[in-house]
């Protein structure tokens, strides 16, 4: 645990959170933090309509094609979380520079445990979600752990688009941020 | 502008492609005109389902913002039927009959056709920025008539 400086928007960080650069992540589970976040918000406050800029931030982040799937996937984890879990999910919010740059407990066990599957580290992220997930059921949210880890490593993004027709090319770019071997 | 439909046409009169996006917009309009709503979600889940994931989720997601340019424009909400009614699902309001056409016209790429629906959904108003995204759309989805002169799909057996 450390003293963290309070946001310039006067919220009180996280005791036990830290900061977003110290998880390490890579450019795409930045997104997914990113995205996770106002998924969160639109389910705390359903009238902010959050899941738009979701969407949004993940097409933007990801291509409209991965971004969705991604997108759709990390909100299968969510749901998962949420039913498996009993007390609030604390997250910072993205429009706050200060607080974006933190990150609470329970962010900080879904991106490691997230970081620990897409790296085979299956005790770790088991560690990290039975935590998360308060000592409840957890298969629900390491399956769907696993299926966003895939998505976030192309293996499903490269299958072939049986699409009729397109007015744009759609597949992925070679300089897509999907493609980025693992470090 | 007054577009007049000839026949007041049903769920199940509609091409295949149209009765599998209805329920579709359904669930985004509610969600986006009663915010409180999560049928966005359903949406979502939906086209996974019925185009598969990649290309499912991609339709969803052109679909949310087509309605988003859409609503913009309008200065009234879209009159939507309730996607979980049963007795919804046989009918189509007028405003989901003009809707329907107009992403009809645009993936049969009839832009006279799909000008005037657009005009009759948004009071004449015709953005340039709905135009984009309902052809976004479109480029997702086949035409109501087979394509001509497109070569045969050809597949390797082995």
């Amino acid at each position: 645990m450390r003293d963290l400086d309070p946001p310039g928007c006067g919220a009180r960080p996280d005791p036990k959170g830290g900061h977003v650069r110290d998880l390490g992540l890579a450019r795409e589970e930045d997104i997914v933090l990113a995205v996770a976040r106002l998924f969160f918000r639109s389910f705390a406050a359903p009238g902010s309509e959050a899941w738009i800029a979701a969407m949004a931030a993940a097409g933007k982040g990801l291509g409209p094609r991965d971004g969705a799937i991604v997108a759709a996937r990390l909100l299968d984890v969510i749901q998962a979380i949420r039913r498996s879990r009993r007390s609030v999910f604390l997250f910072n919010a993205t429009r706050c520079p200060d607080c974006s740059a933190l990150a609470t407990e329970h962010e900080r066990r879904l991106l490691r445990a997230l970081c620990a599957m897409r790296r085979g580290e299956g005790t770790v992220a088991r560690t990290e979600i039975m935590m998360l997930c308060e000592g409840n059921s957890t298969e629900a949210v390491l399956g769907a752990l696993s299926a966003l880890g895939r998505a976030l490593d192309a293996g499903v993004v490269r299958a072939p688009d049986p699409v009729p027709r397109h007015h744009e090319a759609r597949g992925l770019s070679p300089a897509s941020p999907l493609r980025k071997p693992l470090p | 502008m007054t577009v007049t439909l000839r026949q007041a046409p049903t769920p199940d009169t509609l091409d295949p492609v149209s009765r599998n996006l209805l329920p579709i917009l359904r669930h985004l309009l509610c969600s986006l005109q009663a915010p409180d709503g999560v049928g966005w979600q359903t949406a979502y889940a939906t086209a996974a389902e019925v185009w598969g994931e990649a290309r499912g989720l991609a339709i969803a997601f052109r679909a949310q913002r087509f309605l988003s340019a859409l609503l913009r424009s309008r200065p009234a909400p879209l009159d939507c039927a309730d996607p979980l009614c049963p007795d919804g699902r046989l009918t189509l309001t007028g405003d989901e009959c003009i809707l329907l056409a107009l992403l009809a016209h645009m993936r049969d790429d009839e832009p006279g056709a799909a000008r005037d629906m657009l005009a009759a959904l948004t009071g004449g108003r015709v953005e340039a920025g709905v135009v984009r995204a309902g052809l976004a759309l479109c480029a997702l989805l086949e035409g109501r008539r087979p394509a001509q002169g497109r070569a045969p799909r050809l597949a390797v057996v082995r």
